[in-house]
Order: structure tokens, then sequence, then C-alpha cells
């Protein structure tokens, strides 16, 4: 592990980001006229024509993305038509609605998932292992949609005990942060119970016994460690359902983040704000998978020597 | 002499979706101090998780009867706490796959410290670990011994692997070392040194040793003893050369029949015909009988008492090989 | 030399004839980041001759090369350099259309038989398949051909139609002997075959395999790290050494009289049930070296008793000694074989 090596990761990052920022571009210019959105199917065609003048969507396709991607270096990110107002601020003012639910929930989901999964393998084929599976099972096949519209029924419609939309108070958070930890959870406990099923039957674990040590340290010391490395590219993926998880739970509770915004765009061929939410995604994907495959190789011995060669 | 570890009547089975597979089914067993013994016998034949239950490292799915003694005194070796005492400083074992006996993500350093701070009394520095440690690599001839503490378990070679877990074994100064199939994953070679090594160990700390093994070969010039297992029973033990050299069960005849062997190039191999029957294939009777040449009624329905030879040789059978006609086909 | 040193003394054509063959692949680690990874020479200059009717051994410990052998004379491995001949046919750089032919005559079974079975197919199949695959016979015929040659290798026809994770150990490998032999090859190569099998289950495949060479005048190819049970199977034996073939001559003579100090070492190291060993016992120091890191000019001196300067530096080659026994070392002398 060394700063070459980091540098190295650090540009095929960045060539990542520019790939999916150049094919959102690509993708958004040839689906849609933004003018025809922004202005309505029946204004006239001078309008339109000034519009398209005015942020140059006249041009070659070629031309506009050099001219998105000069911008884009100056920190200048492009208008919102829609909002009427720079994309960049309009992005920043939802981003930490959309923080404080994805904190919430992957919190929520790691202190449930994982202790759930350990107890399962430490408990293999007992009641509780096959009870805790079962509920895995239905957690992570529901859909969010269906469970996030049950939530609604039962506690704001028949028991009108939260509001069914809508953010402020903490009320407010508990049915999309339940909607969302649900499946999680389940996933990480699935994957936290294989894992430690499978470094429970190492014989290095035998060993650790051989030697001495009581069946809890040996789990303690030897297991819980090495069950932990597979579980780190899992929350890689975790990142992205969490985005993913996030557009529909936001969508569903009206919760003003950016979830709901990217939706909205999309819709209203806002391409500004599009343009700089799947960028914030790609950087936040990519950067975590970075930290993962640091991380792997620090925590992994046996991968560092393969990758470094010491 | 008093025996270190002894079981009486131990049985063994594993609970399986419907029924119990019994895979010891009584075995009697001893080893005396500074002993080394050799439990040969194929796959199922029950060597290992006889070795397994007397460490108490069997899961909670397999039920145990009968007796296990440690020292002339009853062993409660379902008790985690209890055997986790006696694991490491009376009994301690070594395994088949080396590389795979050790942890893969920490260093040898580490998991060495490890076995030598859980059994001292007193609270070693670091300084004093590293001490000890290395003291302990060189006792079972790893080169180098400073630079391995820092070394990853794949950077070294199975044979040094195989040391290093036996070093960890030495840490707390055990009575008894069981070694289960010790170098079956290891080069010809290098199977010469770990048995070596075995040997210098039982010699200089007076260690008794178990040696698991299919190999009849390594039980020749390693152990002072031999029990030949078949099926969840012993049914041959007694001294290496007598057992060897005239075999009263048509079992170990039929095992030495079929190995090749180097001074007769001529001699075809007698394979034992058919195939090891799996647990819930055996009746009351003596397991062998279906592929056994001297089997008769009897032997189909009950299970032949073990009987004394010349020397101590102990073997279960109705039809024993008599002394003249074994020596003569050996 | 190296055609006198590695083929007995007759008048009889090789079956298979291997020249100089090389193997070696990128691998091991870097030095630095960008640094070129290293070649690792698998084989490095093997040369042997397989009479028709013989069976040939190589005996070596794990990461001899031996294994790579059988690859590449499989094709299943691509070889650096040298020669394998069938007969009159060069088999290196046959594109897979000209071996499709040659597969009929060259067959072979590895150590683990419940990976070499399909696990969905009933082994009867699995026998009439290759038949299947090359076209040969009508398909009553094909069925009536497996299921005998089932039998003469030890199933009885209640087993043909069970499936892999029915049988055992021994009992697969006897299906997939069965497969190899069902296109009556000229040669079979068996890599550690038995190795897998229950000890008094291997002198049932080792008997097998012995009567199979009288009743069909097969020609194997027996490559192990057992070397009794080379010595017992086989007519001719090679021992290798980090991709070098060390010593090579007849079975009985090698191994009662091994010269090399590496052969002498694994010979003594053979655990024997008697209990006074025909040889002293040497215990080597050390262990393989890593194909990756080979040692300058002999590759065995780091562990040889007798290694002097010139083993040092100099690989030496293989020599006949004109007893049919062949043996690179620069300090063999004839008189070691009083010493063993």
């Amino acid at each position: 592990m060394n700063a070459l090596y980091i540098m190295q990761k650090l540009a095929r990052s960045f060539l990542t980001v520019l790939l999916i920022v150049t094919t959102v571009f690509v993708v958004l210019r040839l689906s849609g006229d933004p003018a025809v959105y922004v202005l309505g199917l029946d204004a006239d065609a001078a309008a339109i024509e000034a519009f398209r003048d005015q942020w140059g969507l006249n041009r070659p396709i070629w031309q506009q993305y050099l001219q998105f991607l000069a911008n884009a270096v100056q920190g200048d990110f492009g208008y919102s038509y829609f909002e009427e107002r720079g994309a960049m601020e309009a992005v920043l003012e939802r981003l930490p609605k959309t923080l404080l639910l994805m904190g919430v929930t992957g919190v929520l989901t790691l202190l449930i998932g994982i202790p759930a999964g350990i107890y399962a393998a430490l408990h293999h084929n007992s009641w509780i292992d096959r009870f805790t599976m079962l509920v895995s099972v239905a957690g992570f096949s529901l859909p969010n949609f269906v469970l996030g519209i049950f939530l609604i029924l039962l506690f704001s419609v028949t028991w009108q005990l939260l509001p069914s939309s809508g953010s402020g108070t903490w009320q407010h958070l508990v049915m999309p942060v339940l909607t969302m930890t649900v499946a999680e959870a389940a996933i990480f406990a699935r994957f936290t119970r294989s894992a430690m099923l499978e470094v429970l039957h190492q014989p290095y674990m035998r060993t650790a016994r051989a030697k001495g040590l009581r069946w809890h340290q040996a789990v303690r010391r030897h297991a819980l460690p090495n069950a932990a490395i597979p579980l780190i590219t899992l929350v890689g993926f975790f990142v992205g359902t969490l985005v993913a998880g996030g557009v529909v739970t936001e969508s569903l509770f009206a919760w003003p983040g950016l979830g709901r915004l990217l939706v909205s765009s999309v819709a209203n061929r806002d391409l500004a704000v599009v343009q700089i939410i799947v960028m914030l995604i790609a950087c936040s994907m990519v950067f975590t998978n970075l930290l993962i495959d640091l991380m792997y190789g620090w925590l992994d011995p046996r991968v560092g020597s393969l990758r470094t060669g010491d | 002499m008093q025996a270190l570890l002894e079981t009486r009547d131990l049985h063994v089975a594993f609970a399986l979706e419907q029924s119990r597979a019994p895979v010891v089914r009584g075995v009697d067993f001893s080893i005396g101090r500074g002993e080394i013994v050799g439990l040969v016998g194929e796959s199922g034949s029950g060597k290992s998780v006889t070795c397994m239950a007397a460490m108490g490292l069997l899961d909670e799915h397999a039920h145990l009867s009968g007796e296990v003694r440690w020292d002339g005194k009853p062993l409660s070796v379902q008790d985690d706490v209890c055997m986790s005492r006696l694991r490491g400083r009376e009994l301690a074992m070594i395994f088949q796959d080396p590389m795979s006996a050790l942890n893969p993500v920490q260093t040898i350093g580490k998991q060495l410290f490890e076995a030598i701070r859980l059994h001292s009394a007193d609270r070693p520095g670091r300084r004093e670990l590293a001490a000890r440690a290395i003291a302990l690599l060189r006792d079972v001839g790893v080169p180098a011994p400073e630079q391995r503490l820092k070394a990853y378990p794949h950077q070294l070679s199975g044979g040094l692997c195989q040391r290093v877990v036996i070093a960890m074994m030495l840490a707390g100064n055990p009575r008894l070392l069981i070694a289960d199939e010790p170098t079956t994953a290891l080069d010809v070679t290098v199977q010469a040194q770990i048995i070596e090594l075995l040997r210098t160990i039982r010699d200089s700390r007076g260690m008794s040793i178990i040696l698991v093994t299919h190999d009849l070969g390594v039980v020749a010039q390693t152990c002072d003893r031999v029990l030949v297992m078949y099926c969840g029973r012993v049914v041959e033990s007694g001294p290496v050369a007598t057992v060897f050299d005239s075999p009263r069960h048509p079992y170990t005849q039929g095992l030495l029949a079929s190995l090749p062997r180097l001074d007769s190039q001529d001699r075809s191999l007698k394979p034992i015909p058919g195939l090891v029957p799996q647990p819930h294939q055996i009746g009351d009777g003596c397991a062998f009988a279906p592929r056994c040449p001297n089997a008769a009624g009897g032997c189909y329905s009950d299970s032949p008492p073990p009987q004394y030879g010349e020397q101590d040789q102990l073997f279960s059978c109705f039809y024993p090989i008599s002394v003249q006609s074994s020596r003569a086909t050996r | 030399m190296m055609n006198i040193s590695t083929s007995p003394k007759t008048a009889t054509a090789p079956l298979l004839s291997v020249r100089d063959l090389r193997c070696s692949f990128k691998g091991g680690t870097r030095s630095r980041l960008f640094g070129p990874l290293k070649r690792i020479q698998a084989v490095n200059g093997v040369s042997f001759d397989v009479l028709p009717g013989e069976a040939f051994g190589i005996v070596g410990e794990s990461g001899c090369g031996k294994s790579t052998t059988a690859k590449l004379i499989l094709n299943m491995a691509n070889a650096s350099a040298g020669s394998v001949r069938l007969r009159d046919q060069e088999l290196l750089g046959l594109d897979d259309s000209a071996w499709k032919p040659l597969r009929r005559k060259l067959q072979y079974v590895f150590q683990d038989p419940l990976g070499a079975l399909d696990p969905r197919m009933r082994v009867l199949d699995q026998v009439i398949e290759p038949l299947c695959i090359h076209q040969l016979h009508a398909p009553a015929t094909r069925r009536r051909l497996a299921a005998e040659l089932l039998q003469s290798v030890g199933l009885q026809p209640g087993q043909h139609g069970k499936y892999p994770h029915e049988l055992s150990g021994g009992q697969r490998q006897r299906v997939v002997l069965a497969r190899a032999l069902i296109l009556q090859p000229e040669l079979l190569i068996c890599d550690e075959p038995i190795s897998a099998l229950d000890v008094s289950i291997q002198a049932q495949i080792v008997n097998l395999l012995q009567s199979l060479r009288r009743e069909l005048g097969l020609t194997l190819l027996f490559i192990s790290h057992d070397l009794s049970v080379v010595h017992h199977l086989c007519d001719r034996v090679a021992v290798m050494y980090l991709g070098r073939i060390v010593e090579t001559g007849p079975a009985r003579q090698l191994f009662s009289t091994p010269r090399h100090p590496y052969t002498q070492a694994l010979v003594s190291a053979i655990p024997h049930t008697a209990q006074a060993s025909p040889h002293a016992r040497i215990v080597l120091t050390g262990e393989p070296p890593s194909p990756a890191q080979p040692p300058d000019g002999c590759a065995f001196h780091p562990r040889c008793a007798m290694a002097s300067d010139r083993c040092r530096q100099d690989t030496p080659a293989l020599t006949d000694d004109g007893t049919g026994q062949a043996v690179a070392c620069f300090e063999a002398r004839l008189d070691l074989r009083e010493v063993s």
C-alpha cells in the first residue's frame, strides 16, 4: 500500500465519475427538449427558439457538453429552469434532509442487521436462527413502496399516530426510516450470518480452541474480525441501495430530499439539477468503493500482498 | 503405569435429520506418559472424532456417552469452561491442513503471543512475549524465527505453518499432543521432517503423542503402540512391531496387504474387496464381516469381544488369523 | 544425449516422445509496483519417451512441475518451447479442431473423481457420452459397450443408473476410468488418480490399472507423489525436482540404487510398515524452493549434503551412466550405490 497505488485508484475513480456524468448528459439531451417542458406544449415557436438560444440548446451536443464541463470546472453547475435559480443552490438546500434520512437509516440498519446475523450464526439451526432468517426473507422480498403504503395505512390512516408526509419532527422520520431499514437490515442479517458461519467452520477456529481459548473468546478474537472483512464489501452496495431506496421512499412520504427532487427534475427535464444529483450519487458511491478497496488491502494481508507485492 | 488419557466405552453419534449416525461405537483407549500411540483407520473409522471428543471440540450436534478420564479423574468433555482450562496446558491438538489452521489475517507473532499469554501466570510484556515466541519457534526448528513473527501464514510454506502450529500448542507445555493427520497435506520430504520433530518433542519434553493417520508406514516408523479402527471400533491394538508383524484381525492384515512395498515388486496387491459401510448401514454384528474372508454366520449377528493375543496384542474377531499364518504372509 | 538418456535401449519406436518441454508463466509477486512480474519456470526442459505398452511414472513433490507436464501434453496449458509427439505427430501448437481426433487417443484421469463427473448425469450416460461426441457406433451398441466396460472396471449393472453422488470415491474413479477407456485410447495419463481414495480402495484401483494394462495393452503415463505406488505399477520412472527431471531409469533399478541425492532422500523417506527399512533414513533440511525463486546452479544444492562449488553455479545435465539409469548430478558417482 503506497501513495502511487492510491493515486492510481483515485485516477480510476475520477474516470468513472466522468463516464457516468457524460452518459447522463447524453441520455438526458437526447430524450427530450427542456424548452417544451418548461414553456409548455402550446408555447409559440418563437418563444421556444428564444429559450433554446438563451441556454445554448440549439448548438451541437458536443459543444454543449464541452461548455458544461468548462462551467463545472469553474464551479458553475448550471441553472435550474424550473426553480429559476442556481441548480447547485437548489440541490444543496435539499441535501441535509436526505443525509438525515440516510444517516438514521444507516445506523439503524447496522445496529439491527449485524447483531441479528451474528446471533443467528452462533445459534445455527436453532429456532431463533430459523425465525431470524424467515423475518429477513420477508423483509427484503417486500418492496419498499408496498411496505411504505402499508405503514401509511396503518399508522396514519387507521391509527392516526404519525404524519404521512413532510418533514420537521421526529414523527415524520419514523415511517420513511422504518421503510428503508427493514429491507437493508434483512440483507445485512443474512450476509452477516453467512459470513459468520463460514468463518466459524474454518479450521483456525478449532486451532484457537485447541490452544485453550474458550468458545466465546475464540469467537471474539478470531471469528468476528474475520467475518467483518467480507461485510465491508456489502457496505459499498449498501450506499447504492440507500440512494435507490431513498428515491422511492422520499417520493412516497413526500420527504423533501434529493430523491424526491431527482424524480421531479427528471420529469421536468430540469437538466442541470439531474446532472448534479447524479454526479453527487456517483461521487459518493465511487468514493465509498475506493475506501473499501483500500480498507480491504489493509485488513486482509493476502489481498495487500497480491496487489503491491511486498 | 497409570494412563494419562483414557476412554471407556466411548460412543459418539451425530444427529441427522431424522436419525443418529453412530460414528464412534464403544472405544476403549488409553495412552501412558511419554508414549506415542498411532490411531489408524480409513475415512469414517471414527479416529478423528474420538480425538475431537477427548479434546471437547465436538459441536452440540454430537451425542456423547461413555467416559473420558484424564490422569485418573473423569473429564466432563462437554463443559467448555472446564475443558478450556485443560486445552493447551494439559492436552493440545494439531490438524491436517496447517495453512488453514492458522488465522489468515493475523501475524504469526500475534497468534503465538495469544497462546503464550493464555498459559502464563505472570503478565509478560511485549519484549518477554517476543522472546518466548522466538524460543518456541526455535524449538520446533523454524529458521530465522525473529523474522517470522511479523509474517502472515500465507507467506510461509505448509511445512513451516505446521511447525508454527506445533509451537503454538507447545506454549502451555501440555502433557499430551494429539496430531490429527499432521503430515497428510505435506510433501514426502517435509513429512519426514515433521515426524522427526514430533519424536524429538516427545524425547525432550516427555510428552505423550496420539498420532492419527491413515498411513500405516508413518505409524510403523513413529509409534510405540497402534490402534486400528474400523467403523467406530478398535478392531486391533498392540505394540507396533507385533501388530504389523503378525496382525490377527483380518482387517489389519487386509490393510497391510493392500500397501505396495518397495522391497518386493512381484507381489500383486491384495485389496480388501467392497466398500467401507456408511454409519447407518452398520448392524449388530462385526462391521467388517461383509468384506471379511473369514466371516461366518455369527459374525453378522454378534459383535466380537476383544481378546488378548501375544504381548498385549488385543483384537476383536471370532475367527482371527493364527500367528503362524499371519507371519508367513508378511 | 537426451535421446540416449531418456529412452531404454530398445528398438521400439516410442508412443509418446517429449523433448525439451518448457512452460513458464507470469506470476508471483512484483518487486516494485510497476515492476515486471517474475516468470515462473514450471517446466524447464523435460524430455522423456513412453514406449507402447509400458507404464511410465513421474514422481516428485508439489510444485515440481509433474502435473504441468501432463497438462502440457494434453494441451490444457501452453508450452513455451519444446516438442510433444504422439507417434509421428507433433501435438504442440495444434488448434482445437486438429485436437479433436487426438483426444480419442489420449485420455486422462485426474485426482478428484467427483469434480470430473457431471453431477446431473447417470454414470452409464457419462460413459456413453464420449462415443456420442466422436460419433462412434450405433446408439444400441454404445449402450452395450459402455455397460460392458463399466462391468469390467468393477461396477455392477445395478449401479449403472446411479448418479455420481450416490457412489463412493473409489466407484467414481472407476466411472472416470471407464469414460476414459471407452474410446480405446493409446495413452492414458493419470495424475494422482488414487490420492483422494482410502487406503483399502487405492489398492483396488492400482490392481484395476494393472489388469487393464495386461488385457488392453494400455500405455500409461502415471503421475504421483507416492513412490511406492509408482514403484509397484511402473516400468520406468522419472523423478522431477523444480521443473526438471533429475533422475530417470527402470523403476526397480532406480528405487533400489537411487543415484541422485534427492532420489535417495525421497526413497528413504517412504514410510515402511516393515520395521527395517532397506535404506538408511535421510531427512532433508529445508523445503522444496519456490519455482518463482529458483536457486542458481543445481536447484537441489541448498538441501544437498554433497553440494560443491560447481553445483552452486552450473546446472548439471541428465547423463546416462550406461546402465539405463540417467542422473543429473555432478557428484553422483557409481560408488554411491554401495553407500546407499
